[in-house]
């Protein structure tokens, strides 16, 4: 059975940091290299972060290969952009469970020893050290949850994919991919109280703070 | 519990962050190859699979001199199909035996290889066939494909073959060619009236999910759609 992408008013079509991706998808679609890049600019950094949960420190090198499929199927591509948002994920999916086996391992630390270098500050150095401590951070609280469990959180409430649709990425069944989102919250949950049990301390965390999806 | 519950909504506020700088570098190299991918530098397959995109090129021309040295890259050349240098290297050498340029418009190439000049005369001559480049005659080979969506090479002869696989840049894009070319309101084109769902017979280009967690080998693409663009 072949999924389909249809219209859809769901999360996955839902603009990304107010940028109309169905407009970008139908011009890169057109040949417009300004759609490719709009899209990108919008996808990339979610992908990037799914990525890094997956994959670890091979997040960069697979979203590339993820991107340079896209770019040349893209003119093909038949659907909204919520579709192309799946396809996307799905691809990056795939493209990082390759490179794991290729690797003969399963994600590690997500950002490497090194990578807090490439977060540049820019305004206000010290409020975004502290932001971009808060997401390495909570990252790694993610990544440390079991893997289908950190998948289904990462999709589910960071990216902001509806179940059905985190379970075609992830080729599981909606009910799956619920269960496994919340069971990877109470982990997380029961992560943090063990840590406040031990007095851990850690930077602030954004404070435009949403609402935990189911 | 409930302050635990605040920390898990910090914790994924903090993942959601719009911190990460982007490697505009990435880009650049995406949109080199989303720019060659629309000039049909990149005709064949972008399959991410072992090679994973790092040398897909050179597995291509290798591929193509092996199908050269073959029967069947004879069969090949004859569409006209081959990468550039590899169709003029097969023109220069089997040229006599009709196989076209690389350069010729794509006009030649879908009027066969017979090396005919149009007789103008009014001899009373077979006059030539039409182009089976005119939109028109696109869209009628298109509904064709539409048709025939399994075997729509065995419905079409040699020439409107080449023609037609031209003009969708490539074998396996030839259903989506057709399906746009046949979408009512096709853009610089003028259809014919086309059997009512042809258009939607073709295959999409949506992720085909038939593998899972452990069958990643391949990534999902617009050309796995659907098992008739995969048949085709």
């Amino acid at each position: 059975m072949i999924p389909r992408c249809g219209r859809n008013t769901s999360q996955a079509a839902m603009p990304v940091n107010g940028v109309d991706l169905e407009h970008a998808l139908d011009a890169a679609r057109d040949g417009d290299e300004a759609g490719v890049a709009l899209l990108w600019r919008s996808l990339n950094p979610l992908i990037l972060r799914y990525l890094h949960i997956v994959v670890g420190q091979a997040a960069e090198d697979v979203a590339s290969e993820t991107w340079l499929l896209a770019a040349r199927e893209i003119r093909q591509f038949r659907g909204d952009a919520a579709g192309f948002r799946i396809w996307l994920f799905r691809v990056a999916r795939h493209r990082a469970l390759d490179e794991l086996r290729r690797a003969g391992r399963r994600r590690e630390d997500p950002f490497g020893l090194t990578a807090e270098q490439d977060w540049a500050a820019r305004d206000d150095p010290a409020g975004e050290a502290m932001e971009q401590m808060a997401t390495i951070r909570a990252l790694r609280l993610i990544a440390a949850l079991p893997p289908d469990q950190a998948e289904a959180v990462m999709l589910r409430t960071v990216i902001g994919f509806d179940a059905a649709h985190a379970a075609r990425i992830l080729g599981k069944r909606p009910g799956a991919v619920r269960v496994a989102a919340m069971r990877g919250l109470r982990h997380l949950a029961g992560t943090l109280e063990a840590e406040r049990g031990m007095g851990v301390k850690h930077a602030a965390v954004a404070p435009r703070v949403a609402g935990v999806a189911e | 519990m409930r302050g635990t519950d605040l920390e898990v909504a910090e914790v994924l506020a903090a993942a959601r962050a719009p911190t990460y700088d982007q490697d505009e570098r990435v880009l650049a190299r995406v949109l080199v190859a989303f720019n060659a991918a629309g000039t049909g530098l990149a005709a064949a397959p972008a399959r991410l699979g072992r090679h994973s995109g790092r040398s897909v090129r050179p597995a291509a021309k290798v591929a193509a001199a092996v199908a050269l040295a073959t029967g069947c890259g004879v069969a090949v050349a004859g569409l006209g199909v081959l990468p550039t240098p590899v169709q003029r290297l097969a023109h220069d050498v089997l040229g006599g035996v009709g196989i076209p340029a690389p350069d010729k418009p794509d006009v030649e190439r879908g009027a066969g290889t017979a090396a005919s000049t149009p007789t103008s005369g009014g001899s009373g001559v077979v006059s030539p066939r039409p182009s089976a480049t005119t939109a028109h005659d696109l869209t009628t080979l298109c509904e064709t494909v539409a048709n025939n969506l399994g075997d729509w090479r065995g419905h079409l002869d040699a020439s409107d073959r080449a023609a037609l696989i031209a003009a969708a840049h490539g074998e396996p894009k030839v259903a989506h060619y057709c399906t746009r070319l046949l979408r009512p309101g096709a853009a610089k084109t003028t259809p014919a009236p086309t059997p009512s769902g042809t258009a939607t017979a073709s295959p999409s280009a949506q992720p085909n999910a038939t593998h899972g967690v452990g069958h990643a080998t391949h990534s999902p693409g617009p050309n796995q759609r659907s098992s008739n663009a995969a048949k085709q």
